[in-house]
């Protein structure tokens, strides 16, 4: 009967899933009873305020983008990188009405300018200027269908025009990533990066003062949020990697003794 | 001195329009004259054509067309040596994308080069469009077809299609192959295929997608793997079909050496400069 | 109306469909595998949706622009424009196939977007032109590692020396690849962590709260 329930091949990873989801779970748990994990600074987090900053200095607006994916469709894939890259909206945006710079965000897709203009106008509340936030003047929607070569346009064209300070790149990308980020390079933008794409984070590398690269995106969604929750989460992604890493030394001693056939049927219950 | 700092400041800081000026001819000149350059064959590329070899004839293929017009320069050329080594080999494929317009683009630019006389419609190749919902969709038409493509491109009940009529999900497919340029990629098609129906996966990757594709190639999950544009070329020469990428090649070289000569004139400005700093400073 | 914003009704409805993909990955049980079958087909039926949604979210943001005599209203205008005409000519039999829709998809859409894809030549040597330079130790290696890798993609390194590639290829098969690995697993552990947050309700970053 468990054999018919239990689909074969899937019972470690049935386990491994379950161990990785409970020590999650347990972190997170402890993180909202107080214990709070100390996450590490980084440089690219730290350089947000004094992009920020420089926007102000400048008297140019503050660009903010989470690239050209959405939470249905064939975009769902980036829907972590999204939701922090929406985490980290709602922290720029604090701050830059904190500052008196201006913040205009540009999407790709109507659900995404959604969230985005609700980030945008509880921030404008917050700071007690509710009536001076207008989506058609902080909002670009610049839609796409098939592929990102629009937005990439619309928006590399915008930077080239109004030459902001600041250009913010956090979530996930496509090709995009690079005529934005190179367009804000030549308009000579303070740019900061992050997105968790292995491929289109070297081209953030070369074009932008600061990057998140991968996991670290994650990180400064936590840091931005201050949500003991996100930070205990960090904390379940850290034990994980020990069980993780354990495995993998477990399975290098295994296959140098000669017995990595008995290890994949194992593993193939 | 300062003349020569500031040549090399000039060097060092050179204005994009020159690169993009070089970039241009050193592109252009192999395509009005091609050069022939050998083209090594990566081991990636033989074991992906090895393996579609191997299967028996009428095997059921899927080729996902995970491509739109922008992606198609690099990746047109690689699904359209795989539908041609198909059609070769006498396999039956079915094709589907999850982005808009690639099965639109199959029927434009690949069937009607690609096909042999004496194939059918419906009987030895279907096109079942556009599956919306990316993963999900995927994993919808994985576990039963005709729950998200009950009818074909062309408005065809797929029971009504002679190659569909033992073919109810993913279990009967002998290979599914991927081209993709982003979402949904190898990573959904490895989750929905290969992990749970045990689907031999084939991936025509873009270059940037590659460090991503190898750990999974080298855990045989993915059973072989195209590297863009040069990928396309090896099997055109590997199957005897030399064609638009194996055309191009020359000007994919003759750009990766105006890059690389670039980054040396930039590195040898830095040098220089420090040269002339220490030797302005004694 | 005002229930169907409340919270725990959106958070019921995540736990519950997550749970069904969740569970009928591992378990076989027959009324849960149709089930998830349904959740996963009605979300192609939504995603299908979206794309009318894109559509009527431009045009009102269209109507707005012009509304207000903004310096962009022309184009906004254009767009819709365009947008009616690709519409409309892919509705004339054959659907989607018609000689007018094909003139359109393959002498506008297509150009411009291979294109917006092509410019990327010229960015990637000119960000490469700036990004390689041997500032420091790191800067070196990833300057030596970066020209074995150009060399290994492009035919012509074996022809220049056949140990360009095959030091490129080790490369790219061992350190390249376990950094990779050990990249795919933290961003896959992030992205379980934002799921698990979502899953229970504690992200507030969807919501939009």
């Amino acid at each position: 009967m468990v054999d018919t329930i239990l689909v074969p091949g899937k019972t470690v990873p049935l386990i491994v899933f379950l161990v990785i989801v409970v020590s999650m779970y347990l972190m997170m748990r402890y993180a909202s009873k107080g214990k709070v994990p100390t996450i590490r600074t980084l440089p690219a987090y730290g350089a947000i305020t004094e992009a920020v900053g420089r926007a102000v200095e400048v008297g140019k607006p503050v660009h903010y983008t989470t690239g050209t994916y959405t939470f249905v469709g064939q975009t769902a894939g980036g829907s972590a990188a999204l939701t922090a890259g929406l985490s980290l909206l709602a922290y720029i945006s604090d701050l830059c009405l904190s500052k008196g710079a201006t913040l205009i965000s540009s999407c790709a897709y109507p659900e995404v300018m959604t969230i985005e203009s609700e980030i945008l106008r509880g921030s404008y509340l917050k700071a007690g200027m509710g009536d001076e936030y207008a989506e058609v003047e902080h909002l670009r929607y610049v839609p796409i269908v098939s592929s990102c070569a629009p937005f990439a346009a619309g928006v590399a064209g915008w930077i080239e025009r109004e030459k902001p300070a600041t250009n913010f790149l956090l979530g996930p990308f496509f090709f995009e990533s690079l005529i934005i980020a190179e367009a804000g390079y030549h308009a000579g933008c303070f740019q900061v990066a992050g997105t968790t794409s292995a491929g289109y984070s070297a081209f953030f590398l070369a074009c932008c003062d600061y990057v998140l690269i991968g996991e670290e995106l994650y990180a400064a969604a936590a840091l931005a949020t201050n949500d003991p929750i996100q930070a205990g989460s960090l904390r379940g992604n850290d034990v994980n990697r020990v069980w993780i890493i354990a495995l993998i030394v477990i399975g290098v001693v295994v296959t140098l003794l000669g017995m990595k056939t008995a290890l994949v049927n194992l593993l193939s219950i | 001195m300062s003349e020569s700092k500031g040549i090399l400041d000039k060097i060092e800081n050179m204005d994009v329009r020159i690169i993009y000026i070089l970039v241009i001819i050193c592109i252009a000149i192999p395509i009005i004259r091609p050069m022939g350059l050998p083209i090594p064959i990566s081991e990636s590329t033989i074991s992906a054509y090895d393996f579609i070899n191997k299967l028996p004839e009428g095997s059921v293929v899927l080729v996902g067309f995970e491509t739109g017009a922008a992606g198609w320069p690099e990746l047109g050329p690689q699904l359209n040596i795989f539908m041609q080594h198909i059609f070769d080999r006498n396999l039956k494929p079915i094709i589907v994308s999850g982005n808009v317009d690639g099965a639109q683009l199959a029927e434009m630019y690949t069937i009607p080069k690609m096909i042999k006389p004496g194939k059918v419609y419906g009987e030895d190749w279907v096109n079942l469009g556009y599956i919306a919902g990316g993963e999900s969709g995927i994993a919808a038409f994985a576990s039963r077809i005709t729950s998200v493509t009950p009818r074909d491109y062309f408005g065809t009940p797929v029971e009504d299609l002679e190659m569909m009529k033992n073919v109810t999900s993913a279990a009967d497919f002998k290979l599914a192959i991927v081209c993709s340029w982003g979402t949904p990629g190898h990573a959904d098609y490895l989750r929905q295929y290969t992990t749970k129906f045990g689907v031999p996966l084939i991936v025509g990757a873009q270059t940037t997608t590659v460090p991503a594709i190898v750990p999974f190639y080298q855990s045989k999950q993915v059973v072989g793997y195209t590297n863009g544009l040069r990928g396309a070329g090896e099997y055109e020469i590997l199957t005897h079909h030399p064609g638009y990428a194996v055309a191009s090649l020359d000007a994919a070289s003759s750009y990766h050496l105006v890059v690389f000569v670039l980054i040396v004139i930039g590195n040898l400005a830095i040098v220089a400069k420090r040269f002339v700093k220490k030797k302005e400073g004694t | 109306m005002s229930f169907l914003r409340s919270r725990y009704i959106n958070v019921a409805i995540i736990f519950i469909a997550a749970f069904l993909m969740i569970f009928t990955y591992f378990f076989n049980v027959k009324v849960l595998s149709d089930a998830a079958t349904l959740v996963q087909t009605t979300v192609s039926l939504f995603a299908a949706f979206t794309l009318a949604l894109g559509a009527m979210n431009l045009t009102l943001i269209a109507y707005r622009q012009v509304q207000k005599k903004a310096p962009t209203a022309l184009f906004s205008v254009l767009a819709i424009a365009v947008m009616l005409m690709m519409i409309i000519t892919g509705l004339i039999p054959p659907l989607m196939n018609s000689p007018q829709f094909n003139w359109l998809y393959n002498n506008v859409e297509a150009p411009t977007d291979s294109t917006m894809y092509a410019m990327m030549v010229f960015f990637v040597a000119s960000a490469c032109f700036r990004a390689f330079r041997a500032r420091s130790k790191e800067a070196l290696v990833m300057l030596v590692v970066g020209s074995f890798i150009i060399f290994t993609y492009a035919p012509i390194g074996a022809t220049i020396w056949p140990g360009l590639p095959a030091i490129g290829s080790w490369i790219e098969k061992y350190p390249m690849t376990g950094a990779s690995r050990g990249f795919s697993i933290g961003v896959a552990l992030g992205g379980l962590g934002i799921g698990l947050r979502i899953l229970l309700g504690r992200e507030k970053a969807v919501t939009g709260e």
